[in-house]
């Protein structure tokens, strides 16, 4: 195996690692837009997750599953953005609630349902990989960027999506509008926290397929396997100036730091605590970095 | 076209504890331009946001056409084409022009998507119909004050109201932008809407204004022909008969008395706006001396007083107190080396409305009242009791700020900061606000006993008539720059001061070059 | 952040604490087989059974304790979401010093595992009013992200260099049974870990309350601006008051292990952190109402325990009904209540007299 091979499978698993990331700060994008700071993102997923396993595995359809995680996500964030929005709550505190909820409650339905509060792995189908057979996984490039499962390339369609509906659309406008100026948008005879309330419910859909991302590849719904990526979206957006391009480009750089110390695991035999504790340290040094006086 | 009349609003502000407006009255007919002319706080703004539908009337009519009509929100007012362009323009960064003039109905393709070409066509034809020249294709955030003016504007001709209301429109502008306001008014009055402009500078309105309404403590006082009446007599009516107190109680004190604050040469250069929002000022105020400083919106008020608050560093030049380096964090007024300061955003700033009086005014001196670390009741009592004394603050110490009107939220910064000893310096910023006529006299008699007790009082205020009363000498700031400064006295009139600040005439104590360009 | 609303205050605490109590019945109703059994299991056996009972109010002692820790940072305004590492670390920085300590006397030992606890907590704690100050990094994320690496490097440690060789557990050494608080009411594991914890409250409410260092640090929470203007370095209360709440959360780890663990198990704390953050906001940062709120929050989770003991979900439970908490203790507006409030306009009107203000409009 050549370096080559090396950069090349650490760049693919990195694309791979981006999904669940790139789809979580879409949706992020939407609340951040509208003014919010969305702390939720985490719980969201993690809802994304549990229920997009538990469906695809009820029915054996990962279209199905997909569509559960982003349904039981944006129900979740409804009543997170109602209680902040309608009761005038303090939205850390309810997106806490939020963050809370979903361990305790996946887990309390994962012993029901599943008879376990650890690792569920179910026979799933396995999503399908569309552009290997076409471009083959033989060269470089072919691997890195033809040979993923179908839900990364939906992670790509749908984050050109949400940057389209951002900047082009009426409630993109709207949304962005209500983020900067929310009392021209009530001068304009609209409610600003119905948008508000749009963007949170966006958030929870989009965090909820990127939480379906996580668990419908690997087969297996594991507690908390979300893992901080939520927070490190958020990270992603304020790094990426809230511009749809940049945060991508930042999910991107994380996800290469998350498959470069998976990569360095197998080398060098790291624990695996600091593994994983690489990812919040990444997103701890960048927000240092890269966010001071930003954030007004 | 249509006619509007107003009759008999009243309108109480609980959380001010103040009527601001008392059987106000109001005829609007069509294809003029209308002009509702009064003091600060007469009642203009609040008339005006009832009839465009941002405030609701605790009683009276609002008539259109001759139906009455109620209007819940400004939307509501749109749909019978009345709108309103606020003092604070509204347009939402981010978005271009061209999206801020159609925002609310934009054109769009299918899906629910923006048809971005059709929106700049729509807004540049909409320009070019009523004759502006924006370039309609500018984020928001580039535009200068006027153009943000015109897209206000703007919004309002796409939706097609026929009535529009423009809050103090010329105060931020420079005079070129008024000129050009102007004959875009002139313009607009031809192609039959009607015009109502909210001000208080009388050249403007008998420039432009066919019809004018007079207001006054929140009455209407009446409604006259621009051409029946002089500016004289339309002064005398907005400033009401009372005299100045000033000339009883002035007293005139040897010059040359030592500086207790020095200002040398600050700029403070502001990154995102790219200009400087404070250009090279050196003004010093010495003992038993009141320096007024006067200036439009957006030229430099705000941010003198910041830099005297600590708030914004000199990127350029110092500022010393009594000798020595002006302190960071501010001393008690009464204890030595203090200074008082009253803010002009009191409840953000001047007081914390969650805390009781009492507390309010421990917080400035927290070395005294904690002798040990713990409190000392007995002592924070005294001197709370003295500060709530000095204007009549009607509260007990224990009564949380957010309980009293905005009067007497005033009155109690207004005491904390002027009770003995006073201190060597005394920064105040529009101290006259929300206080009712008995009270501003209070105030003033106050502020001019401590004058004569030694102080340097650098008095800000966007209010001539405040400036004129108390300042020995009065600075003008146009643009972050000082236009000029003038020894007070009977050859200074609000006239030349408002040419000075609109950058007219420069003045170094000799009368204005050209002080009656703005009141022919 | 933790803003508070005069007329809805005591309405949303009732409110919640209605909503954690049906929830935590309609959790018991879905979830068990039984579900008048699970209800007497759930409300009744935490006060009817000594061993539980006692459990119940040793969990107390922490919650206070962090609960205090979360006040300390609410008050000042700054959001600490830290309390899980900091509990963690804590927990470590104890068990080692007593360990490394175990020749010397008791008294000794506390002395030393507490500091210890209390810096280790303060340190991180600290970190993120740093960041803050220093770099305006948002403290309510940067703790969150510290304490998720802090609280992956103790698993570590516990797992790794720490572990005890003789032990089936993921777990430390114990620390020597001499130095663990004396037991109150065995065979719980209540211990007087608990007056360390109300003395801490009583503590907590006089600095808050009484001292010049409390006026100014709630003066900071409560308008930064006024305090910056009455002469008060708000920087250094964004530091001083995360220092502070990062050490009692460090010194309820301590509480935790010296009360009822004796040594330091993996994700044994696990949890408690988001507690005292639910303890906390129903006391409404007031030290005193600490007690009451920790002991329905200790409460509700005994309850869950006792119900659970078989199907082993008890902390799923509790953090459910935590949700349920979390989600309307903010709440400012209530759909079920109305304030009339037009009323006391026209009562106004009738007294008129007061002259125009200046103020309202332009």
């Amino acid at each position: 195996m050549t370096w080559l091979d090396t950069a090349g499978d650490i760049l693919a698993s990195a694309l791979e690692a981006m999904t669940p990331l790139l789809l979580a700060a879409a949706g992020g994008l939407f609340t951040e837009l509208a003014g919010m700071l969305n702390i939720a993102l985490e719980g969201l997923m993690l809802t994304g997750a549990f229920f997009g396993f538990a469906a695809a595995a009820a029915s054996g359809s990962l279209i199905l599953g997909v569509l559960a995680g982003a349904l039981a996500s944006s129900a979740v964030a409804w009543a997170y953005g109602s209680a902040t929005l309608r009761l005038k709550a303090n939205a850390f505190i309810t997106g806490l609630a939020a963050n809370i909820f979903a361990p305790s409650i996946t887990a309390i339905l994962s012993a029901v349902w599943f008879g376990t509060r650890s690792v569920v792995a179910l026979d799933i189908p396995e999503p399908a990989r569309p552009l290997q057979a076409f471009f083959g996984s033989t060269s470089i490039l072919g691997r890195i960027f033809f040979s993923h499962h179908s839900l990364v390339y939906l992670s790509w369609v749908l984050a050109a999506g949400a940057a389209l509906l951002s900047n082009r659309s009426i409630l993109g406008t709207r949304i962005r509008a209500t983020g900067a100026r929310a009392e021209a948008v009530a001068a304009a005879g609209f409610k600003p926290d119905s948008y508000k309330l749009a963007a949170i419910i966006l958030s929870g859909f989009f965090c909820g397929i990127a939480g379906a991302s996580l668990s419908l590849p690997l087969g297996a719904y594991v507690p908390a396997m979300s893992s901080g990526r939520g927070w490190i979206a958020l990270v992603a957006i304020y790094l990426g100036n809230r511009r749809p391009g940049r945060t991508a480009l930042a999910c991107f750089i994380f996800a290469l730091a998350e498959s470069f110390s998976n990569f360095a695991q197998g080398q060098f035999g790291i624990p695996s605590e600091f593994i994983l504790a690489i990812p919040f340290a990444a997103t701890l040094i960048a927000l240092s970095l890269g966010t001071s006086a930003k954030r007004v | 076209m249509k006619s509007v009349e107003l009759e008999d609003i009243d309108k109480y502000f609980p959380s001010s504890g103040t009527w601001a407006l008392i059987q106000a009255r109001l005829v609007l007919i069509p294809g003029q331009i209308h002009a509702v002319v009064g003091e600060n706080g007469a009642g203009k703004t609040t008339l005006m946001k009832i009839l465009a539908g941002h405030e609701r009337p605790d009683s009276g009519r609002i008539l259109v056409q001759g139906n009455a009509v109620k209007f819940n929100s400004p939307a509501d007012a749109a749909r019978l084409g009345i709108g309103m362009v606020h003092q604070h323009f509204m347009t939402i960064p981010g978005l271009s022009a061209a999206q801020n003039i159609l925002f609310g109905s934009e054109p769009r393709t299918a899906f629910g998507f923006l048809d971005k070409k059709g929106i700049l066509c729509t807004a540049a034809d909409c320009a070019a119909r009523y004759g502006f020249s924006i370039d309609v294709t500018k984020k928001a955030e580039s535009l200068s004050v006027g153009e943000q003016q015109q897209v206000e504007i703007l919004r309002l001709l796409y939706k097609n109201c026929d009535i529009l209301i423009l809050d103090e429109p010329t105060s931020v502008l420079t005079d070129q932008e008024i000129h050009s306001l102007f004959s875009v008014l002139r313009q607009l009055k031809a192609s039959g809407k009607t015009i109502v402009i909210i001000s208080h500078k009388v050249g403007e309105i008998k420039k432009i204004a066919d019809r004018l309404s007079v207001m006054k403590d929140g009455r209407c006082l009446g409604e006259f022909r621009a051409s029946d009446i002089s500016s004289h007599a339309l002064s005398d009516l907005i400033m009401g008969d009372y005299e100045s107190p000033r000339k009883k109680i002035k007293t005139t004190f040897p010059r040359q008395s030592y500086p207790i604050l020095e200002i040398k040469n600050v700029s403070i250069h502001r990154q995102k706006r790219k200009s400087n929002t404070l250009r090279d000022i050196t003004l010093s105020v010495n003992e038993k001396e009141i320096i007024g400083v006067c200036a439009l919106a957006n030229n430099g008020l705000k941010e003198l007083e910041d830099l005297l608050a600590g708030r914004l560093k000199p990127d350029k030049g110092s500022v010393a107190y009594l000798g020595n380096p002006y302190p960071k964090l501010r001393k008690a007024p009464w204890l030595p080396g203090g200074i008082a300061y009253v803010p002009s955003d009191r409840i953000g700033r001047g007081s914390c409305t969650d805390r009781s009086v009492a507390e309010n005014i421990v917080a400035l001196d927290r070395d005294s009242f904690f002798p040990h670390g713990l409190l000392d009741s007995a002592k924070a009592q005294a001197r709370t009791l003295k500060a709530i004394q000095v204007l009549g603050v009607k509260a007990r110490p224990e009564s949380k700020i957010r309980q009293l009107s905005g009067g007497n939220i005033q009155k109690m910064i207004l005491g904390r900061e002027l009770s003995e000893p006073p201190a060597n310096f005394c920064l105040l910023c529009e101290p006259g606000w929300g206080l009712d006529y008995a009270s501003l006299r209070r105030t003033y008699k106050r502020i001019l006993e401590v004058r004569n007790k030694g102080s340097a009082i650098l008095l800000l205020s966007s209010d001539i008539d405040e400036i004129l009363e108390l300042s020995d000498r009065i600075v003008v700031l146009h643009e972050g720059m000082i236009a000029g400064i003038v020894t007070n006295g009977p050859g200074i009139t609000k006239a030349k001061l408002g040419a000075m600040m609109m950058g007219l005439g420069r003045s170094d104590g000799e009368p204005c070059a050209q002080p009656e360009k703005l009141n022919d | 952040m933790i803003k508070k609303e005069s007329g809805d205050k005591g309405k949303s605490l009732i409110f919640t604490l209605l909503a954690a109590l049906i929830s935590s019945c309609l959790l018991l109703l879905f979830f068990s087989e039984s579900f008048f059994d699970s209800f007497v299991l759930f409300f009744i056996n935490p006060l009817a059974n000594r061993y539980y009972l006692g459990n119940m109010i040793a969990f107390m002692a922490p919650l206070i304790v962090a609960g205090l820790g979360i006040s300390f940072a609410f008050e000042s305004h700054n959001f600490n979401l830290g309390g899980e590492g900091q509990i963690y670390a804590g927990s470590l920085a104890a068990v080692l010093v007593a360990i490394a300590m175990k020749e010397q006397s008791a008294a000794l030992i506390w002395l030393a595992s507490f500091t210890a606890a209390a810096a280790a907590g303060g340190a991180l704690g600290a970190l993120s009013g740093f960041l803050k100050r220093r770099l305006a990094v948002d403290e309510l994320i940067s703790s969150f992200l510290v304490s998720s690496i802090v609280v992956l490097v103790v698993d570590f440690c516990i797992t790794g260099p720490f572990q005890d060789p003789l032990s089936n557990f993921q777990a430390t050494r114990a620390i020597p049974p001499a130095a663990a608080l004396p037991k109150i009411l065995p065979p719980s594991s209540l211990s007087t870990g608990i007056f360390a914890a109300l003395l801490a409250m009583v503590l907590g409410k006089f600095i808050l309350a009484r001292t010049r260092f409390g006026f100014e640090l709630r003066l900071c929470g409560a308008n930064k601006d006024f305090a910056r203007y009455a002469g008060i370095d708000e920087g250094l209360y964004a530091l001083v008051p995360m220092l502070i709440s990062g050490a009692l959360h460090g010194v309820a780890g301590a509480l935790m292990i010296f009360g009822s663990y004796g040594r330091l198990l993996r994700g044994f704390s696990s949890g408690v952190g988001w507690s005292a953050i639910a303890v906390a906001l129903i006391a409404r940062n007031n030290p005193l109402a600490l007690l009451p709120a920790a002991a329905f929050y200790a409460y509700l989770d005994a309850g869950s325990k006792s119900v659970m003991m078989g199907a082993g979900a008890s902390q799923e439970i509790v953090g459910s009904i935590q949700a349920v908490i979390f989600l309307f203790i903010t709440a400012t507006r209530l759909p079920f209540f109305k304030a009339q409030t037009s009323f006391l306009r026209t009562m106004l009107k009738s007294k008129t007299g007061t002259k125009k203000s200046r103020w309202r409009s332009q």
